[in-house]
């Protein structure tokens, strides 16, 4: 993707990426259902496509020296246009996930050429290769299993925020800023403490590549004071919450995991803080 | 799946507008470098028909303060009268290392507030 453009709107799914202001290409993904046949199938998410959007759509053939990169795609090429806005698209099936994605490109607005829809086309991956899953979003980037599926977001002046979910374990991920203005008057302790309740001793602290971090690993009582009974600690929640000093982009980068089985000590290392000189305290 | 939005056209004019500073609002710097701003605001009907039951002074309208933090004040004096929505934004998020949209959604909720208490104006480009 260019780097000019940024997401304008990220939902469980859907993506519209957008430069200054006006939408460039908008990703919408779908799961066929097994019943079905994928020309039908195809049949129906265009019309539904067109009448939702108030656009028309023409089928296209493959423009000339394109040559599919990836086997398990079946690619659908078309124009569409709408009373205000015209460009190309294409449809993706993949025949390993039975995930079918359309690539809407606004090329009437934005200039944008056939090298560059091609190119992302080619680079247009629905799952990922690995068991890892690679996020770059608001200058946050992180790595996490493909389980863990995107809940919630939510993007408010000075913070950013984005939740995650994935067997039992809930995973939220911050981004606050300017890193400079928010620690002028308190230290990254004090501003840790601030966001979360957490306990009083820190678990670790450090220097990582990123910068300086704390971490706080923890268990919430069920009661308050009460102590939680024996027969209930299964419902316990084993939390972590780190929050890292990132000085060079200004930011302040936090993350909180609850896990109901453990201390997800190998999900933080991969978030934040990786190659991380830890001092125990 | 989503339509494109019908308010770019219109967004995309608003940032192109010039905030404009009311003279009348007296501004005071704090040793802790925040910025109190004095102005004077309309009090609501409720307010208004309570005093005309109290029989108190006739006056519409008193005095209220607003503080701004360091990064209040900084938008603060970007709005020299010149410069537009777009240009605060990209100078304010070229000196705190932002991303344009993050400066983007804080400055434009900043002036919004600001605008609402008759602190500023949105002169057309």
């Amino acid at each position: 993707m260019p780097d000019t453009w940024e997401i304008d709107s990220i939902d469980k799914d859907h993506l519209i990426l957008g430069k200054e202001n006006t939408p460039c290409v908008e990703i919408k993904w779908t799961r066929r259902s097994s019943r079905s046949s994928l020309v039908k199938y195809i049949k129906e998410f265009v019309s539904k496509s067109q009448k939702l959007l108030n656009i028309k759509i023409h089928e296209l053939n493959h423009p000339r020296n394109f040559i599919p990169q990836k086997s398990n795609f079946e690619y659908f090429f078309f124009a569409w246009e709408s009373a205000t806005s015209k460009g190309k698209g294409v449809l993706l099936y993949c025949s390993d996930c039975n995930r079918l994605s359309m690539l809407r490109f606004f090329q009437s607005q934005n200039q944008i050429s056939n090298l560059t829809m091609e190119s992302i086309i080619q680079s247009y991956l629905d799952h990922s290769e690995s068991m890892n899953t690679d996020w770059i979003i608001f200058g946050m980037e992180f790595s996490i299993p493909s389980y863990f599926q995107l809940k919630n977001f939510s993007f408010n002046p000075g913070v950013f925020e984005i939740g995650f979910k994935g067997k039992k374990t809930l995973l939220r991920l911050y981004s606050w800023g300017p890193a400079s203005f928010l620690l002028s008057q308190k230290d990254l302790e004090k501003f840790a403490r601030g966001r979360l309740t957490l306990p009083q001793k820190v678990t670790l602290y450090g220097n990582s590549n990123q910068g300086k971090f704390f971490q706080w690993e923890f268990q919430n009582p069920l009661f308050g004071k009460v102590q939680t009974p024996q027969h209930l600690a299964w419902m316990k929640k084993y939390n972590i919450f780190r929050v890292c000093h990132d000085d060079e982009k200004n930011r302040i980068l936090g993350a909180f995991i609850e896990s109901s089985k453990t201390y997800e000590h190998h999900l933080i290392q991969g978030i934040l803080c990786d190659k991380t000189e830890i001092k125990y305290d | 799946m989503i339509k494109p939005k019908s308010n770019m056209i219109r967004k995309e004019k608003a940032l192109l507008g010039i905030p404009q500073k009311n003279t009348h609002v007296k501004e005071t710097l704090l040793d802790s470098g925040d910025l109190v701003l004095t102005y004077r605001a309309v009090y609501k009907p409720f307010f208004l028909k309570i005093k005309k039951f109290l029989r108190s002074n006739k006056n519409q309208t008193f005095k209220k303060k607003i503080q701004l933090d360091g990064l209040g004040v900084h938008v603060w004096s970007l709005v020299d009268g010149k410069k537009n929505v777009k240009s605060i934004i990209e100078e304010f998020a070229d000196y705190h290392k932002l991303n344009i949209k993050e400066s983007e959604l804080s400055v434009t909720q900043f002036l919004r507030s600001l605008g609402e208490r008759g602190l500023i104006g949105i002169k057309e480009p």
